[in-house]
């Protein structure tokens, strides 16, 4: 136990945490604090979100159809709140723009008095009801169109995945109260999350044996007889130093995302018409959410026994960071959409998931308990 | 002698030429699947050879007869009655003429080079017409607005604006926004060129250029050997052979990189009447909208060996602040890292400056955003970047500063203990 503390503060050093902290703060600033500072971003986003919070409130989990009148009639109401401010503004009436009818269906290519109206009602004077009825629209187009649910352009459906649509469709769950700038939002910060989980690992893994060999002290170490299972003491404790990096990077990361104020969508299903995604299982958010995290762990080990194997093999720290530079734009370009941004999504195999994760994880480790046996009776050099 | 031998553990060594080599693919694979193909660059060339590649009112005036002419004798040869090629191409007039084989690839052959004539036609109009309307000044206000710039920082981009106005009027009076090119809406060479390809080679080098310099200039240390290279006053200054020897494997590297990405590039894309059109011309302009507009009046080809000429520029720089780290952190890995730090904070400095100052701007001439602004070189380039001497001074004040850095470095090195 007392070699793995030591092997443990071995990583872990002031410095490494020091540069740790600083790459982590500049990620953030670069990559992640957008998506917390700017959500929802914008109009109508930040309209739909507040509808969905009110359809949430009103509805439960699933919007239903005797629900969806209701929802209709409010959209009424609202038709007549945005007719009324039109008319109380003589300049609308005049430009025969007096109800929201007229309004919608101006023609603003062509006539430029209306167009300046419109632009003056939407963006100068930001009438929130104007807003509000985009958002409402966009809602209703969406219920009422389930056959856009799952349909991408270009892509045909197998027969599995049609069958999960119309499973979804006919059971009514398709219809989940789970609004999409939620879900982009986080898969936009769960996405780089990743990024700076496998950079950190990254970070903390690359000396791990480099150092006692620069110092020539395998010399003396592989020559006794507990000294060769130091190769594996230090794996121990760059396994603990990992999961805490991981683990401190979520609990920060998701002190932060409460901020986002979507935890009122915990419980939604997320395969929804009003989300634009299909997931082979029926999983909440927060059961989305768990995944994501569990993935970030596995992708760290995984990156750990690759970068442990490197840095025991290398000779050098150009070769070590050298040949981390083709695994980091792997798993940057390809495998964090994969493996983090669209999990469970029906556009993938339905095995994909467990089966890519479980082979990344088992070939990492292979290639590495392939090391640690050479290790055990190499020549000491 | 020392020197040599220095240079010789960088490029010999396996993980360098491994690098050297995927990015290599990498970069042909961009090409391979971004770069337009050569049936389409033929045509363009085709109407240059013709028609001559300046587009004004006498420059269409044959073009458009051939045109007419020839859309006039295709319909009535196959009983049509287009107003326009473009026509054709609709899916309800295109999929059943093909589908049924009614028109033969002769044919078709044809209309399609009717189409690219015809679309040159209505670009170099519409051009016209976009560069009387355009408002530099408007598109400075849409900057200050964008990224929320006041006060005396807002004034400045103005008056950037302001002076970018006689180069606009140049340009319009000399007509080089009417020069055929190809068409960036559709190819976006612009782009693939200067911000994809230029982009991930300096991105490529520098991660090399980092390593290795970091390599050479530790290796001393790593190995454990520095205190007896480093004991004697001539032994400290191997250093300066392993700066040498860093700066030449970087020209080297940087060399073959850009040889062999932009020779495929050159070699699969026919550039051969491109390589002296103005690189503000219209036809460039990309989906975004925005014109292309230099500070000066380059050719393509000078703009390109301007950015090649930039891209030594900036890899010798990184090599002296590498070297420069290295002589006083002494750790290769700590050094990649805080590389990497100080690349970062080039991009995030200017951003959390007041948005009131001028300090947002001036922080913005530092490499990482050179790097990053490769697309728009010596151009008119955004709220931060528009003006004139920005690649200039940025490269020249760092240049100037690091090489003091690394004297300055070296003259303490040469006291320290070890």
């Amino acid at each position: 136990m007392r070699v793995i503390w030591n092997e443990l503060r071995k990583i872990l050093t002031l410095k490494i945490m020091l540069l740790l902290v600083l790459v982590s703060a500049i990620f953030y600033q670069l990559f992640i604090v957008f998506d917390f500072d700017h959500f929802p971003n914008g109009r109508p986003s930040a309209d739909t979100f507040k509808v969905g919070e009110e359809m949430m409130a009103k509805y439960g989990q699933y919007m239903d159809d005797k629900e969806f009148e209701d929802f209709k009639k409010v959209y009424e109401q609202r038709v007549e709140d945005a007719t009324a401010y039109l008319q109380s503004q003589p300049e609308m009436e005049a430009a025969g723009m007096g109800s929201y009818e007229d309004f919608g269906n101006a023609d603003l290519m062509e006539d430029e008095k209306k167009s300046e109206l419109h632009s003056k009602v939407m963006f100068e004077d930001e009438v929130d009801v104007m807003w509000e009825l985009q958002s409402r629209e966009e809602l209703i187009d969406l219920y009422e169109h389930p056959e856009w649910f799952g349909y991408s352009e270009g892509r045909k459906l197998t027969s599995e995945q049609s069958d999960r649509v119309e499973a979804l469709r006919t059971s009514g769950n398709a219809f989940a109260i789970f609004i999409h700038d939620v879900f982009e939002n986080y898969q936009n910060l769960s996405g780089n999350l990743a990024n700076l989980v496998l950079v950190s690992v990254m970070i903390v893994v690359t000396p791990l044996y480099m150092a006692d060999r620069r110092n020539k002290m395998t010399m003396l170490q592989y020559s006794t007889k507990v000294g060769r299972r130091l190769f594996y003491i230090k794996f121990a404790a760059a396994f603990i130093a990992v999961v805490t990096v991981i683990t401190v990077q979520l609990a920060v990361f998701f002190y932060l995302y409460r901020g986002n104020d979507t935890g009122q969508f915990l419980d939604k299903k997320v395969s929804s018409v009003f989300s634009f995604f299909v997931s082979w299982w029926d999983l909440t958010f927060l059961h989305y959410i768990l995944l994501t995290v569990m993935s970030m762990y596995i992708i760290g080990i995984a990156v750990l026994f690759l970068v442990a194997f490197i840095s025991s093999s290398a000779p050098n720290y150009m070769t070590n960071i050298g040949l981390q530079i083709p695994l980091a734009a792997i798993f940057i370009s390809i495998g964090i959409d994969y493996w983090i941004k669209d999990l469970t999504s029906f556009h993938l195999s339905k095995l994909f998931l467990p089966l890519s994760l479980g082979m990344l994880l088992a070939v990492s480790a292979g290639i590495f308990l392939l090391k640690w046996r050479k290790e055990r009776i190499a020549d000491v050099q | 002698m020392i020197t040599r031998l220095e240079l010789k553990k960088i490029v010999s060594s396996p993980i360098v030429l491994t690098l050297l080599l995927l990015f290599t693919a990498f970069n042909l694979y961009l090409i391979y699947v971004d770069a337009p193909k050569s049936e389409d660059v033929e045509k363009i060339n085709e109407v240059i050879d013709e028609y001559g590649s300046l587009m004004d009112k006498d420059g269409r005036f044959l073009l458009r007869d051939s045109y007419e002419i020839g859309l006039e004798s295709w319909n009535a040869r196959n009983g049509k009655a287009f107003e326009s090629a473009s026509e054709f191409f609709r899916a309800e007039n295109y999929y059943p003429a093909v589908d049924s084989g009614e028109i033969s690839d002769q044919e078709l052959e044809k209309i399609i080079d009717l189409n690219v004539k015809e679309s040159i036609l209505l670009t170099s109009e519409g051009l016209e017409e976009q560069y009387q309307k355009l408002d530099l000044l408007k598109n400075a206000e849409v900057q200050i607005e964008l990224f929320g710039i006041q006060g005396e920082a807002a004034e400045t981009v103005r008056e950037q604006y302001q002076s970018l106005i006689p180069r606009l009027e140049e340009i319009k009076s000399s007509q080089d926004h009417l020069h055929v090119f190809l068409p960036g809406k559709i190819f976006r060479t612009h782009s693939l060129v200067f911000k994809t390809l230029f982009g991930v080679v300096l991105f490529q080098i520098m991660l090399l250029v980092v390593l290795f310099t970091a390599f050479s200039t530790n290796y001393e240390f790593d190995q454990g050997t520095h205190l007896v290279a480093f004991s004697t006053r001539r032994g400290r200054m191997l250093m300066w052979d392993k700066l040498l020897a860093a700066l030449s494997a970087t020209g080297m590297v940087t060399a073959f990189l850009l040889l062999a990405t932009f020779g495929t590039y050159f070699i699969a894309v026919d550039y051969s009447r491109l390589w002296h059109m103005p690189i503000s011309t219209g036809f460039m302009i990309e989906p975004d909208g925005n014109p292309f507009i230099s500070w000066w009046n380059f050719s393509f080809i000078q703009y390109f060996w301007l950015g090649i000429l930039l891209i030594f520029v900036l890899q010798i720089l990184f090599t002296l602040i590498t070297f420069v780290l290295s002589l006083w952190l002494k750790n290769s890995y700590v050094v990649f890292i805080v590389f990497a730090i100080l690349f970062g904070l080039g991009l995030l400095v200017p951003g959390e400056m007041p948005k009131n100052s001028v300090l947002s701007l001036y922080t913005t001439f530092n490499p990482s955003s050179l790097v990053l602004g490769s697309k728009k070189w010596w151009m008119e380039s955004g709220a931060f970047t528009t003006f004139k001497y920005f690649e200039m001074v940025t490269a020249g004040v760092w240049m100037s500063g690091f090489i003091l850095a690394g004297w300055f470095s070296m003259k303490k090195f040469h006291m320290r203990n070890l």
